[in-house]
């Protein structure tokens, strides 16, 4: 059951999911630093492994049960099991939703708007999020297809600025120093996923063939990371340890004839990004509203959720060290692997055995 | 609806408000920094752009202006010279920063912290080394150009060209101070009397060696022969002028298309570096008799002693005498053989000081100018 | 009113109150075959040459010496001896109004109980010029005119198809304005062309001047910024856009005719594309995109770094600018706001007064103006040199010109007061509302977003005609299309 009428291709899915997924990557607290050398590769692609192992239950019930979500599948078997997951979801968005906002109002506080006052970052963000959230999947698929090749021309730029910067000798063996430290930076990659939950939802406004965003999402992902870690480690050397955010730096000393410097198209990306992931998070919530409460709540669900996010992120923003704790939470993964993979896992077994005694029925029928 | 939603968009505007800003005028913008150190303060002096001598037809009024302010840290020396300037300092368009010879002796991570951390800080700016004050180098303004550092850009860039100094800049000193030597080495700057009108005092400004750092700070200096073995060792050398003295005759070569190759291993127990060099030369001098490919050979021949008696200088001056990694030898040992890696990472000083290099040097003469 | 009478007095009696003897209204009284009968017609806007050949010449043929019996007499005038093109029979007053209002004769006979109107236009119009907009280097010179019939026959001329189809519809309860909705039959999509014709008749104007009055009917509610209607006043586009698939309206009135559905990318086209070379087109092309982008951004940018991020501008550059606005008394912000108005103010002198001192307005406020503040130091010499680029930027995309015009302002704002994220946040609002824009249910920005490979032939490039004529790209194939969406 289709909840909208807005439609969008799998392509557009896809681009949105990669924007939110490399926005995580650009964005991040000086504490996350990430592993030097080649073991990033290995981190990055045992990470994405990882992920694609993710995204089964819900590729699952894209693929068997088109314009149905895990969401619908639980609320039509029993509406308390509905209201469990919604709520379960809900939580889960909201969070990842408020620590987006969190990192970004960081993020842009400490580069080019140094010293910006917290509330107006996070109420323009909010603003323009919830006029794109208004604007419906449509508008957005859009508008993230677009920011997804303002990102490509970015990157393909910075590529070019800095090919005579790159110094290959810091490619180390790519061999895993540290298994300890492999295993928790793998966990933490994984856990910057929040499209699984994305997806989840927002696969029933895809047209046709839902799941191949899946297949586009990771493959393009990989690469695009893969290039960025291969950037950071040949551009700043072991230097990459120390620096809050690779691209950025990175961006700043791409110097083309044109700029300067790139960091303030850096941000400029970012700042896209962001508002395409917001906003993609108010529609998820809006989808789920639907399901549970109907047109009517759903209606006011973007509004609700973005003013939460906002006020909460504002307020986080200012007491960074509850939200450091909840990262570390959601650095182990849990909460993603409960409402992106477990809670999917359970409906695509509500829907299978639905199946079945549907086959059954007509079976019995035509006996 | 719509009225309320316009409504709370207006009202949200006005209550977050303009971010605070500093108009162009009323930026001192920092085109140079020199570090000192004495008597336990920092001394930072700082050249920056005057708008007045731009525009103005007086040619005695100077292009930069001069801040400078002292503080028990770098953080405070420039907070005070802020407050005697006036202006709001901008560090974003910075092309140098000149560490003086006293506060050589200070974390270098620290003396660059400033530009570090600092958002607005152009990762390309060049880091360098004086003899003596770096407010000595600065005091030296030169007259041509936009603005006096223009002059000093010049020079970095000259001197990479002719391969006789490293251009390096705050991300390259950063990262090879994340190494575990803690070793970069940086050129060295001297102020020089000319007869030239080239500044207002007749100063200028030369690159005369380098220095070596370890762990963090300045270990030794070097000489410009070191300095220039130093960049044909780190395979950034592309091209260098060697002049020799052949069949009497003072005559010059340029070598270009050099490539380094480093290949590690162990030779009964101590850890050896085979240098293996190619390049191709040209002459420079035409006022040369004899068989084209025999003189060829033998110039050649000589032009890879002298390149390699620089690379030795280099190996002795800025390696083996300190146990200082500025080549990065460890990324080359670690990509060349893992193994011999783990061997040799523990003590990797002591390894490095009694580590051997080995040379095969060759330039081929392939270009005898236009006039045989 | 109601219906005319037998009476043809009583006619007369009551055409005249309803126009409440206005001036034009002209009523010739006569007799032919022993009976009464009225010309009724409208000065100026009927031909008095053509009336002297095809009404006044044949009803004295027939002469008054003997009565003709009335039923022949009608026989006769309605059938026999007219020969106009265009002959209706007029049953009611406000019919008789209209008719003689569109440069009808109606004649009126005693005993008869509707009029005769013959088609006589004859009203002066100005002839086929060069359009005013949309100039172009090669190709048509011709342009709409104010009369809607000859528009049609300018359309036609241009496609000689039965499948072009011409729909002539009267709307306005005032102004009873002749609207023509055209088509090629074969290339519309039935759906979008029910969908047009259901928004034309849910227009409640009593008085349509021009085609601007009924464009907002034609988009969506709220599309205050971009237009989802095409406008042109060229019959080569007009009749390029119906080859697409589109549905043309032409308006009586007005040399602008509309189609439907516009695409935001048609903004960057013009009709020398098509008449060029493909590789020049194509650079041509890009340039324009390339001059939207920075009529739009460029001022804005230029606050937002020069107030945020100096240290974005390339060093000689930023040292040059810092130089040139050392002496200027005013917030850059200001400064660029204050001389954008004034450039809006000049741009709309210049356009309203006529072209001689138009040109005068240009001078002074270029030349005069420009040197007068930089060398007095009340603006930057930077600032005015952007103000001059952005401003003849948007000239290269004309249709866009207004849109730009507000842009521009919100982006200088924007950028003022939070810099470069402000300019991003901004941008997206933007880019966000042109993407939730669907036209007739074809997305605005098709076939960028959602993307249309096979349509790329002619967007940011021009492959040229041998390219273009392999196969067709109607407008209801490409990616996103749901023209079955009420919109």
């Amino acid at each position: 059951m289709t909840t909208k009428t807005g439609k969008i291709s799998y392509m557009q899915l896809g681009a949105m999911l990669i924007l939110c997924r490399i926005f995580a990557s650009a964005m991040s607290f000086p504490a996350e630093a990430p592993l030097f050398g080649m073991q990033r590769f290995t981190v990055i692609i045992c990470a994405k492994i990882l992920l694609a192992a993710m995204f089964i239950p819900v590729f699952f019930i894209a693929k068997n049960y088109g314009g149905e979500s895990f969401l619908s599948i639980a609320a039509e078997k029993s509406k308390a099991m509905g209201w469990i997951f919604g709520i379960i979801y809900g939580l889960t968005l909201l969070s990842m939703a408020v620590i987006s906002v969190v990192k970004f109002e960081y993020y842009t506080s400490s580069t080019i708007m140094n010293k910006a006052s917290a509330l107006l970052l996070i109420t323009l963000l909010i603003l323009v999020s919830l006029y794109g959230a208004y604007k419906g999947i449509e508008a957005m698929g859009r508008a993230g297809s677009i920011v997804l090749v303002v990102f490509a021309g970015f990157l393909i730029l910075m590529v070019i600025a800095l090919s005579g910067k790159m110094n290959l000798v810091y490619l180390y063996g790519a061999v895993i120093d540290n298994s300890e430290t492999f295993i928790s930076e793998v966990i933490t990659e994984l856990s910057r996923n929040s499209e699984v939950l994305l997806f989840a939802v927002l696969a029933e406004y895809v047209s046709e063939k839902a799941h191949r965003a899946v297949y586009v999402y990771i493959a393009a992902i990989g690469a695009v990371i893969l290039v960025l870690a291969f950037l950071s480690i040949t551009v700043l050397g072991p230097y990459m340890d120390s620096v809050s955010f690779p691209v950025y730096t990175l961006a700043s000393m791409s110097d083309i004839v044109l700029f300067h410097r790139l960091d303030g198209i850096d941000v400029g990306v970012w700042v896209l990004a962001a508002i395409v992931k917001v906003a993609l998070f108010a529609i998820a919530f809006e989808t789920a509203a639907y399901h549970l409460c109907g047109e009517k709540a759903a209606r006011l669900a973007p509004l609700v959720f973005l003013a939460a996010t906002g006020i909460l992120g504002w307020y986080f923003s200012e007491n960074k060290e509850i939200i450091m704790y909840a990262k570390g939470f959601f650095n182990t993964g849990i909460p993603l692997v409960i409402s992106g993979f477990l809670l999917p896992l359970v409906s695509l077994c509500i829907a299978k055995r639905r199946r079945k005694s549907e086959k059954a029925d007509l079976f019995d029928s035509i006996g | 609806m719509k009225r309320l939603i316009c409504l709370t968009v207006l009202v949200s505007l006005l209550l977050t408000g303009c971010v605070p800003h500093t108009e162009l005028n009323e930026r001192a913008i920092i085109e140079a920094v020199g570090i000192d150190f004495d008597n336990g303060q920092y001394t930072v002096t700082m050249q920056y752009y005057n708008t007045l001598g731009s525009e103005s037809d007086d040619i005695s009024e100077t292009n930069v202006l001069t801040a400078k302010g002292t503080g028990s840290s770098v953080y405070n020396a420039i907070a005070d010279a802020g407050f005697s300037d006036g202006k709001t300092l901008m560090f974003g368009v910075n092309q140098l920063i000149i560490i003086g010879e006293n506060a050589a002796s200070k974390d270098i991570k620290e003396l660059l912290g400033f530009a570090t951390t600092y958002y607005q800080s152009h990762s390309d700016v060049k880091i360098a080394a004086s003899e003596g004050t770096a407010e000595n180098i600065l005091s030296v303004k030169f007259k041509e150009g936009l603005i006096s550092t223009q002059k000093l850009k010049f020079l970095f860039s000259n001197a990479e060209e002719t391969g006789f100094s490293a251009n390096r800049n705050i991300i390259e000193v950063m990262s090879a101070m994340s190494g575990s030597t803690e070793s970069v080495c940086l050129p060295l700057l001297k102020a020089v009397y000319t007869n030239s009108d080239v500044s207002e005092d007749g100063r200028t400004v030369e690159i005369c060696g380098g220095v070596v750092y370890k762990n963090k700070v300045m270990a030794d200096k070097i000489s410009l022969e070191a300095m220039s073995g130093v960049e044909l060792l780190s395979n950034k050398g592309k091209e260098s002028v060697i002049s020799l003295v052949y069949d009497g005759k003072e005559i010059s070569v340029n070598a270009y298309g050099i490539r380094t190759e480093i290949t590690p291993y162990i030779d009964d127990g101590q850890l050896v570096f085979s240098v293996k060099t190619r390049a191709n030369g040209e002459f420079l001098s035409a006022d040369l008799n004899g068989n084209n490919a025999a003189l060829a050979e033998e110039i050649g021949r000589l032009s890879s002693e002298r390149l390699e008696s620089r690379m030795k200088r280099a190996a002795e001056e800025a390696v083996l005498n300190h146990g200082t990694d500025v080549l990065m030898l460890e990324a080359a040992v670690r990509n060349k053989s893992y193994g011999l890696w783990l061997e040799v990472k523990d003590g990797w000083e002591e390894t490095l000081k009694n580590s051997r290099f080995e040379f095969d040097t060759r330039v081929e003469i392939d270009r005898y100018g236009i006039e045989q | 009113m109601g219906k005319l009478a037998a009476d043809l007095e009583k006619n007369t009696i009551n055409i005249k109150n309803l126009m409440d003897s206005s001036s034009d209204l002209t009523m010739k009284f006569g007799k032919v075959g022993g009976r009464k009968i009225c010309i009724v017609f409208c000065e100026g806007l009927a031909s008095t040459n053509t009336m002297a050949d095809l009404i006044y010449r044949p009803l004295n043929s027939i002469g008054n010496e003997k009565e003709i019996p009335f039923k022949r007499l009608v026989e006769m005038v309605q059938d026999e001896l007219l020969l106009a093109g265009e002959q209706v029979t007029v049953k009611d007053y406000d019919q008789l109004a209209q008719r003689i209002m569109s440069g009808f004769v109606i004649i009126l006979i005693d005993g008869l109980d509707y009029g005769i109107g013959v088609g006589v236009q004859g009203y002066q119009a100005r002839g086929i010029e060069e359009p005013s907009t949309h100039i172009n280097l090669r190709g048509s010179r011709e342009g709409f005119v104010e009369v809607i019939r000859t528009n049609i026959s300018m359309v036609r001329r241009r496609m000689k198809t039965p499948d072009l189809v011409f729909n002539i519809q009267t709307i306005g309860d005032r102004s009873h304005t002749d609207i023509c909705v055209c088509y090629l039959r074969d290339k519309v999509d039935k759906k979008l062309l029910a969908e047009v014709q259901k928004r034309i008749d849910g227009i409640e104007l009593n008085t349509i001047l021009e085609s601007g009055y009924i464009q907002p009917f034609l988009e969506q509610k709220g599309d205050i910024l971009f237009s989802e209607v095409g406008v042109t006043e060229r019959p080569d586009t007009f009749a390029a856009k119906l080859y697409d698939g589109r549905v043309g309206i032409l308006v009586d009135g007005t040399p602008f005719a509309l189609f439907v559905p516009h695409l935001f990318v048609e903004n960057f086209s013009t009709i020398d594309d098509y008449t060029g070379k493909p590789l020049p087109a194509t650079v041509f092309r890009l340039l324009r995109y390339f001059a939207f982008v920075c009529s739009v951004l460029l001022p804005g940018f230029y606050v937002a770094l020069a107030n945020f991020n100096p240290e974005l501008f390339p060093n000689s550059l930023l040292l040059n600018l810092t130089a040139s606005i050392q002496k200027t008394p005013y917030p850059l912000l200001v400064e660029c706001l204050i001389i954008h108005i004034f450039y809006e103010i000049m741009r709309e002198a210049g356009l309203r007064l006529p072209q001689n001192i138009g040109h005068a307005v240009s001078v002074v406020g270029g030349l005069v103006i420009g040197d007068i503040v930089v060398s007095a130091g009340l603006v930057g010499a930077p600032l005015l040199l952007i103000v001059a680029i952005s401003g003849i930027t948007c000239f290269v995309v004309p249709d866009l010109y207004e849109s730009i015009a507000v842009m521009r302002f919100a982006f200088i704002m924007a950028g003022g007061m939070w810099g470069i994220f402000g300019l991003t946040v901004v941008g997206m609002f933007f880019i966000i509302k042109v993407c939730s824009m669907s036209s007739y249910g074809i997305p605005h920005l098709a076939p960028v977003a959602p993307f249309t490979f096979k349509a790329m032939r002619d967007v940011f490039i021009h492959a040229g005609w041998r390219t273009l004529a392999k196969s067709d790209m109607e407008i209801q194939k490409m990616n996103g299309v749901t023209i079955d969406h009420d919109n």
